[in-house]
């Protein structure tokens, strides 16, 4: 039990109490004004490993979303490229159609076919197409695009003879595929991490959407310029094909032509169409992965914040309890401090 | 009794009460000043005179002017001021230690930086060739590696700057036993030729006694001739008497090993407070006594680390708070420079050839260095650019062989290789032949392999870093240092406050029996003003009637 008490001690448990009660407010103003009340490790040991994970796994979203939205930009730019493509070999077939007429000659026709070939070039531009240093058909081969317009054998046509002085007709040259054993990686696909878990493809096999299209458009146009397409195995020109005789096998012109109507319609259905469903699929996933990542961000943000964020109501209102502690701790302070026996004497 | 000896009484009175008042005064004067404890004029009746049949007292007189003391409050007082100095200098350390691991998640910081690294290596992933992308990774692998630096060379400087005031406070340590040595002649010699205590100079060996404790922990004991010995729980006296020992602190003591001991963090070296006996006889070593014991000294130790002199020891074995939180940078940085880089370097791309190829690919066809993703200020041609033992892989015998010469940490100095976009190693040469090159610039088959390591658990044993030795993934491993770095931050906090409230709890009681109360002060001031006026009234009686016979007899 206290018996006395120093006047020094009246002073120092005063200013104690005083400065105790000032850092406390200072500490809880300065969690109001920041909005956390967890800044520092030691604020909340025990947590402070998770919420470093948390925001870790916040920051990882957030990549994500970024390449997210990279890939469905590429993905669009792909979907335009293949959906001109398509509206190439609609027009190819149109005019392949009428072409196939029986009353059209061989010299309208030779007309259509230079049409025909500038629709070629035109879809081997496109796949051809380069956009952010990548060749969009070109796999992992950034330095060389993919499609090359070759001249020389075995991709070169026999018919018709080469030209002099060069350079030779359209219907001479092939649109090829680089070789993949030469130009590495040109048959690879390319894919982005868009979570932890999943990527999707963003670069597909130039050779699987467009040389079906180009080969297509090549042998009718050559048929429309008046040569045979021979093919090997797979279907493919071999660069052989004689010239059409006329008038004997104008009629075998006709059909060839009307098989290459055949041909146009399979590619565009079977490689083009496909690779327009292929990009619509993947800009669904995604789509639903972004959202799948909003709700997994609004998640991962509740539950930082609920270690980190102060609660502000709760916050406010202690910081005024403190100032009213404050108030009477100052007034009961000083009223002690006046009352002296001096006074009396 | 005689009319002339009331007199006497009387007169000794007045002086009484007058030495009484000024003791009063000289209370009242030290109410506010620190260390001063209250005294008390102890009055006393004096003897008696007369026949047995009448005997009467002839006054008052003041026995002695007493300190009004509990030694045993005292002697608690500066113990509970050694624990709550060593808790408060921990405190004010850790408080700046903790700041490169704030929870606020801003660039710069080792959480962000290792975060946005391994994202810009992903995003890299979607398109390798592209050169805006392989900025990003230039710019976020240099951060890291600052953020890195700049972690370890706060806690580093840090750990200097505690040794420097190590350094300070065994000079002060020295004077102030010193003092207590010289006040203990000084009081005995008062003591004796006056006869009573000396007071103010007890009180200044309480004060230093007092600063002693917020240094170092001790114990005292008091001899008959009123000496005050000081000595260390282990026995050791600092005071003796009137001599004190003085310690030293020193970075190269007798009992160091023939190598030194290991560079500090900074690499610098870490002094040991010894006490040299006089005669060459090896040095005491006094650090790991005073490390476990109480005090600023304590405290400092604590955090600093004390060097062992078990063979084989680091910079990161020093035990001390610091280190701990060192070696688990030191630890990340090491897990970058050999995993990482060995990773990046790619499988051998030909095994019947002799020695390591790697297979990466930089944009120009180029394969890395050994240290080519993360390397250090220290590789250079001199150590074959860290691949020491010609490996041609970064690996732990490469970091150890390193550190055998003098690298003692690479968190320290740890660099991000790639200086240009070109220089990154996206892809890997898939042609099994060595010297035949097949790559294609679209490959981010290397920086893929990459990001795999970050979520793969590794043993962090592996590097034999201090008390480093969990398995976890890299991320985790930095979630751990951030827990460890808030939970040692936390408890000096806890610590400082629980030992402060302790102080005050024996300082109050201390405060009560020592202190100055002004009323009471004031209350016998006035008990000892009416004293004296009594007594003067008495010499007045005395002269009426002294008068009044004067005036029969004439």
């Amino acid at each position: 039990m206290v018996y006395r008490i120093a006047d020094t001690q009246v002073t120092s448990s005063f200013i104690g109490q005083m400065m105790e009660t000032k850092i406390a407010l200072e500490n809880k103003r300065k969690e109001i004004s920041t909005g956390y009340k967890v800044i520092d490790a030691s604020d909340d040991p025990g947590r402070a490993g998770t919420l470093s994970a948390l925001q870790h796994t916040i920051q990882r979203i957030d990549r994500h979303s970024q390449r997210i939205t990279f890939a469905t930009t590429l993905l669009s730019t792909q979907e335009n490229l293949v959906s001109n493509a398509n509206d190439i070999l609609i027009r190819a077939k149109e005019l392949a159609v009428q072409a196939a007429n029986g009353t059209l000659s061989t010299e309208a026709r030779a007309q259509i076919g230079d049409e025909i070939f500038e629709l070629r070039d035109t879809l081997a531009g496109l796949a051809n197409t380069k956009h952010q240093g990548m060749y969009l058909y070109g796999g992992l081969d950034d330095d060389d695009p993919p499609f090359d317009l070759n001249q020389t054998a075995p991709f070169f046509y026999t018919n018709p003879p080469d030209a002099a002085p060069a350079p030779n007709p359209a219907e001479k040259t092939h649109w090829v595929f680089d070789d993949p054993a030469v130009e590495l990686g040109q048959t690879d696909t390319r894919s982005v991490a868009i979570s932890d878990t999943e990527s999707v493809r963003i670069i597909s096999r130039g050779d699987e959407v467009f040389q079906g299209a180009i080969n297509a458009l090549e042998i009718l146009g050559r048929s429309l310029k008046g040569y045979r397409t021979g093919v090997d195995v797979n279907g493919d020109p071999d660069g052989t094909g004689d010239a059409y005789t006329f008038p004997d096998e104008y009629a075998l012109q006709t059909s060839d032509i009307q098989a290459a109507i055949d041909s146009l319609e399979s590619v565009r259905t079977d490689d083009i169409q496909a690779e327009l469903s292929s990009i619509g699929s993947r800009v669904n996933r995604l789509e639903q992965t972004q959202q799948i990542l909003e709700k997994l961000k609004i998640g991962t943000e509740d539950a930082r914040s609920a270690i980190q964020d102060t609660d502000l109501f709760a916050a406010a209102s202690e910081f005024s309890n403190l100032q009213t502690s404050l108030q009477a701790l100052l007034a009961a302070g000083t009223r002690i401090n006046s009352l002296t026996l001096l006074d009396y004497l | 009794m005689s009319i002339i000896s009331l007199l006497e009484t009387s007169r000794h009175a007045l002086s009484v009460y007058t030495q009484a008042i000024r003791t009063v005064g000289d209370n009242v004067a030290n109410v506010n000043t620190e260390g001063y404890s209250r005294r008390r004029a102890d009055l006393v009746t004096t003897g008696v005179v007369g026949p047995q049949s009448a005997r009467t007292g002839t006054g008052v007189d003041i026995q002695s002017i007493t300190r009004i003391v509990d030694q045993f409050l005292n002697s608690e007082l500066v113990n509970r001021m050694s624990e709550r100095a060593r808790a408060e200098v921990r405190n004010e350390f850790m408080t700046r230690a903790e700041r490169p691991f704030a929870l606020d998640n801003q660039p710069g910081s080792l959480s962000y930086e290792l975060n946005a690294f391994f994202g810009s290596l992903q995003d890299l992933t979607a398109n390798p060739a592209d050169i805006p992308l392989r900025t990003q990774v230039l710019e976020s692998g240099g951060k890291l590696a600052e953020a890195i630096r700049q972690s370890y060379a706060e806690i580093a400087q840090l750990q200097r700057e505690a040794d420097n005031r190590l350094n300070v406070l065994v000079g002060e340590v020295n004077r102030l036993t010193g003092t207590i040595a010289d006040l203990n002649y000084q009081i005995t010699t008062n003591e004796y030729s006056a006869n009573q205590e000396a007071l103010t100079l007890r009180d200044a060996r309480e004060i230093a006694l007092r600063e002693l404790g917020e240094l170092i922990s001790f114990k005292t004991v008091e001899d008959a001739n009123g000496h005050v010995m000081v000595y260390l729980q282990n026995g050791f006296a600092l005071v003796s008497g009137i001599d004190n020992r003085e310690l030293e602190f020193n970075t190269d003591p007798s009992f160091a090993p023939a190598a030194g001991f290991p560079q500090a963090m900074d690499g610098g070296l870490l002094g040991s407070i010894v006490y040299a006996y006089p005669g060459g006889a090896e040095d005491l070593d006094l650090t790991e006594f005073l490390a476990n014991g109480g005090g600023e000294v304590a405290g400092l130790l604590s955090l600093r680390g004390v060097n062992s002199t078990a063979a084989g020891q680091t910079t990161f074995d020093a035990d001390g708070d610091l280190v701990r939180i060192g070696a688990r940078i030191e630890a990340l940085a090491r897990d970058l420079l050999v995993r990482f880089n060995t990773e990046y370097l790619g499988p051998d791309e030909d095994s019947t050839t002799a020695g390591f190829q790697p297979s990466a690919r930089n944009l120009d066809g180029n394969a890395p260095d050994a240290f080519g993703l993360f390397s250090f200020a220290e590789a250079d041609t001199g150590n074959n650019f860290g691949d020491i033992n010609s490996d041609g892989l970064p690996t732990t015998a490469d970091l150890t062989a390193l550190v055998a010469a003098g690298v003692f940490s690479f968190a320290r100095n740890i660099n991000f290789r790639p200086s240009t976009e070109r220089e990154i190693a996206a892809a890997r040469d898939i042609d099994p032949t060595d010297g035949t090159v097949s790559w294609a610039p679209g490959d981010a088959s290397n920086i893929e392999a990459l990001l795999t390591q970050r979520d793969a658990l590794f043993s962090y044993a592996t590097y034999n870093v201090g008390e480093v030795s969990e398995t976890a993934k890299i991320d985790d491993f930095l979630n751990v240092t951030y827990s460890t770095v808030g939970s040692i931050s936390r408890r000096t906090q806890d610590d400082h406050k629980f030992y402060a409230a302790r102080e005050e709890q024996v300082a109050e009681l201390q405060s009560n029996v020592s202190g100055v109360n002004l009323d009471e002060e004031l209350s016998k001031l006035i008990s000892f003003q009416r004293g004296y006026q009594a007594a003067a009234r008495l010499i007045g009686i005395a002269d009426e009637l002294i008068a009044d016979l004067l005036g029969t007899v004439g």
